[in-house]
């Protein structure tokens, strides 16, 4: 396990290395899950109005 | 039948491209995600610590890739301005009008990467050398294509707008880069030097490899899919998109 | 050449009858330099030192404030679209425009540097250099701005928008300016900087015409 800490830790420079990875992976994350999210929304928006519309 | 022209006119066509890509993007976010994953982990665990800079050296391996592709986003913008300004291609517009804010989102990853990796080696978070500040010019370099857009009620109007825009920038980008390193060589504090950049072992650069490679299949799929939002947006009213959600209705 | 003149002689003439609107670049050049003053103090170790930075940047803000309303009243009174309509060369038309835009802006503060330069305490062997490379650089920044301001002629919301958009291709410009000035105070050559602002602006004279000329075009095609 002592491995996994000096590991870890990067030589000192552990929590600089580590909150790049951590935006990054958020960032990339949010990037790719927002048009997705959007593109359903719209499909959905679109949905509801051609309810109202045809009605049939 | 099947010429180039051919296929250039059927790109051009939101119809054909929204039914077209949607599997595109599925694979694009696999193959880069999947590149990443490799990349990082070769980089983060597989890589030995640099000899100069110890471990913070990782960071390189975020940093690199996405300063890389923020410019590259950015050049692509400018060739799909030149295409919108020549054909009056519509699907050009729609790629700026989505790469855009991809674009700017990489910048900001990359300066702050930037800026998490100078305070261990630089002991500041933040140094006028010729990269950093022309990236932060890229940063305003995007805001201002997104801003432009965002200004201009007409849709029409914005897109040939903004394409001159970004061809107006794109032919700035070297002078800006050019005058910034002038100006870092009268400036540059003698604390902090570049010049003994060592020399990047292999064994350092396929994990760089893999990561740049990943995150450009990634970001061709982000880019690619927020343009499907686009097209469906300006779309709304078509009958095309009308099939769409009657067969989602069923 | 026709476009050019008549465009140049009509404007001046414009400018030179609304009086106040023309003397507002000077004004605020005045103005921003003693707010300058005010916030960093008369300390006479620093202010000699930050003073051609500072005449450069105030300069630089002088020509975007003003070119804000290059063409707006133009769009607004419907002459922007008799020109575009005309079928001489739209590039010398705004050439014209331009030209008469930078005689009643960025000539003027140009010409008052040397006394913007006394009144924030800057070193006398300055002067010169600060003079010749605002003569220099005012028509680049005037060249860059028109290309803002057309792309949002109409838009009702110029301000900060043209900020955005404009300021980022003033750096080459600001830098080699002031980079110039701080050379002849440090006591080396000014060839380097002085021999690119005129590249500048040789580049944006044959350049940015037709990026203006296209982007009016985009604004009143619809």
């Amino acid at each position: 396990m002592s491995d996994f800490y000096t590991w870890a830790a990067m030589g000192g420079h552990g929590l600089y290395v580590w909150s790049v990875y951590g935006i990054s992976i958020v960032a990339l994350v949010v990037l790719g899950a927002w048009p997705l999210r959007a593109e359903k929304k719209l499909l959905v928006r679109a949905t509801e109005r051609t309810d109202l519309e045809g009605g049939s | 039948m099947g010429s180039i022209k051919d296929v250039f006119h059927r790109m051009g066509s939101p119809r054909f491209f929204y039914h077209g890509s949607s599997l595109w993007v599925r694979g694009l976010y696999i193959g880069g995600t999947l590149g990443l994953i490799i990349g990082s982990f070769w980089g983060l665990a597989l890589a030995p610590p640099d000899k100069y800079q110890g471990d913070s050296f990782r960071i390189m391996y975020i940093h690199v890739p996405s300063a890389h592709l923020a410019e590259m986003v950015y050049f692509a913008c400018a060739v799909a301005g030149f295409v919108y300004v020549v054909w009056r291609m519509k699907m050009a517009d729609v790629f700026i009008a989505a790469a855009a804010p991809v674009g700017a989102i990489l910048t900001l990853l990359s300066l702050a990467s930037g800026i998490l990796w100078g305070m261990p080696t630089w002991g500041t978070g933040w140094v006028w050398d010729m990269r950093t500040t022309s990236v932060l010019v890229l940063l305003f370099l995007f805001f201002g294509l997104i801003a432009l857009r965002q200004a201009i009620p007409r849709l029409d109007r914005a897109a040939y707008s903004v394409a001159i825009l970004a061809l107006v920038g794109v032919v700035n980008i070297p002078i800006i880069k050019y005058s910034v390193e002038w100006f870092t060589t009268l400036h540059q504090p003698a604390s902090i030097t570049f010049t003994n950049e060592p020399t990047i072992e292999t064994s350092m650069l396929w994990p760089l490899l893999f990561n740049t490679t990943g995150l450009y299949i990634f970001i061709a799929g982000v880019i690619l899919a927020a343009m499907r939002v686009e097209v469906l947006k300006r779309e709304q009213a078509t009958e095309w998109v009308r099939d769409i959600t009657r067969s989602m209705q069923r | 050449m026709g476009n050019f003149g008549v465009q140049f002689r009509r404007d001046l003439l414009v400018a030179i009858r609304g009086r106040t609107e023309t003397a507002n670049p000077i004004a605020f050049f005045v103005l921003a330099l003693s707010l300058f003053v005010f916030a960093v103090g008369t300390d006479s170790e620093t202010l000699p030192r930050v003073a051609p930075g500072v005449v450069w940047v105030v300069a630089l803000f002088a020509a975007m404030l003003s070119t804000e309303n290059l063409f707006h009243r133009d769009h607004d009174d419907g002459s922007l679209e008799l020109m575009l309509l005309d079928s001489r060369p739209l590039f010398l038309g705004v050439l014209g425009k331009l030209l008469a835009h930078w005689c009643v802006s960025g000539l003027p503060v140009a010409i008052l540097s040397p006394l913007a330069a006394v009144f924030i305490n800057a070193p006398f062997e300055i002067i010169t250099i600060l003079v010749g490379t605002l003569l220099l650089g005012t028509p680049v920044l005037t060249l860059i701005g028109g290309i803002g301001a057309a792309l949002t002629a109409g838009l009702g919301r110029g301000g900060l928008l043209l900020a955005v958009l404009v300021m980022p291709l003033y750096i080459p410009v600001l830098i080699f300016g002031s980079g110039a000035c701080y050379r002849v105070l440090d006591g080396a050559t000014v060839t380097g900087p002085v021999l690119w602002l005129t590249a500048l602006l040789a580049g944006s004279i044959t350049l940015a015409p037709f990026a203006i000329g296209a982007a009016l075009r985009g604004s009143q095609e619809y």
